[in-house]
């Protein structure tokens, strides 16, 4: 049997007797700090918005503009995809986690929990961000390589800008994918019986 | 005009006032660049106050505290993790990390104390958070409710701490002399 050390007991007075760092605020401190994180998130959520405004009034004067009715009907479904995906940023913001949860849940509750939170957001992000505004920009580039003959010499360029967004979403997929197995992997050493 | 106090602002009080110097250590444990580690301390105690109005008395207010400072601060690391592509180690590997590269700054106590902080800093979450409490002086049953550990899985970890410790402190003992 080995003998219980007790040099332990000069790391807790050690630790408890350096310099102390508490910090010097206020209940109005923290309730301004409060109400001015408040404004900064609506700020960049309003941001967000008209970011997406702005690109979906584009796409709506292509729609209004376009004679070709395939490009009219990609730029109704990219509109479309891109409403989903800001009801989607909205909805996933506001169901972030309450501060009443930061006590109420122990720390390897809350740790799991959270990590759960991000691998789905990471692992179902072809189906809620990468997927919507694809069937629209897809026919879109579809329609303009129909308008385009391969002798006119312009279908080449739009092939490959098609490819090329095609490559980027499969990389963002991937390493989303990949992310997200990191993060499982770190639940399951959390959820090991000798934890 | 001073708005009126409520409930949740008399419990922040009282927390900040009993736990004001322990919530600055923890950061401490969490955060090692001055800068950042104020912010985290910021951001704790925000926190807290925030929970504090939907604290129903369920458990202790101290076990309330800790809990809300270690799941501020172990989302801190998360987001410092991804910032920083830095990997954390558990408990059990703390043995195996490399030994500091120049043995005569290891006679320096202060020193001894800094390599001991830097093992605290590469441990995951759940395995800073007992070591913290633990050097915080709370027992078993405490930290066990904080972490959400089974009580046994607790005690085998601060035995674990202990000879940790002992080895870290022995050391620099040695060294002093």
């Amino acid at each position: 049997m080995t003998a219980e050390p007790s040099l332990d007991r000069d790391a807790q007075q050690a630790w408890q007797q350096q310099p102390s760092e508490a910090l010097r605020t206020s209940v109005e401190d923290l309730r301004l700090q409060t109400r001015r994180f408040e404004r900064q998130i609506a700020w960049r959520n309003r941001r967000e918005y008209a970011a997406a405004a702005l690109a979906a009034a584009l796409l709506a004067r292509l729609f209004w503009h376009e004679p070709d009715t395939f490009v009219r009907i990609g730029a109704a479904l990219t509109i479309a995809g891109m409403i989903y995906i800001v009801w989607q940023l909205h909805a996933r913001g506001a169901s972030r986690q309450p501060s009443v949860e930061l006590g109420m849940a122990p720390g390897l509750e809350f740790l799991k929990r959270d990590l759960a939170r991000q691998r789905d957001l990471l692992s179902g992000v072809w189906r809620w961000y990468l997927a919507p505004p694809l069937p629209g920009i897809a026919i879109v580039f579809i329609a303009t390589v129909r308008a385009h003959p391969a002798g006119s010499g312009r279908a080449w360029p739009v092939a490959v800008a098609a490819a090329a967004i095609a490559a980027i979403f499969v990389v963002v997929w991937r390493l989303n994918v990949r992310a997200a197995s990191g993060l499982q992997a770190r639940i399951d050493e959390l959820e090991r019986p000798t934890r | 005009m001073p708005a009126e106090r409520t409930t949740q602002d008399r419990l922040y009080d009282e927390a900040a006032g009993t736990y004001g110097a322990a919530l600055g250590r923890l950061a401490r444990g969490y955060e090692v660049h001055p800068d950042a580690r104020r912010d985290l301390l910021q951001e704790i105690h925000l926190a807290l106050w925030r929970s504090l109005a939907g604290y129903d008395g369920r458990c202790s207010l101290r076990t309330w505290v800790y809990r809300v400072a270690h799941n501020t601060a172990a989302s801190h690391v998360m987001r410092q993790r991804r910032a920083r592509l830095h990997g954390l180690v558990n408990l059990d590997d703390i043995e195996d990390l490399p030994e500091a590269a120049d043995a005569e700054r290891a006679a320096d106590r202060r020193l001894t104390w800094e390599r001991m902080m830097a093992l605290v800093h590469r441990l995951h979450t759940i395995d800073r958070q007992v070591i913290l409490s633990y050097l915080e002086g709370l027992d078993a049953a405490s930290i066990a409710e904080i972490t959400g550990l089974s009580p046994g899985s607790v005690a085998t970890r601060i035995h674990r701490i202990k000879h940790v410790l002992a080895a870290h402190f022995q050391e620099g003992s040695r060294n002093d002399r």
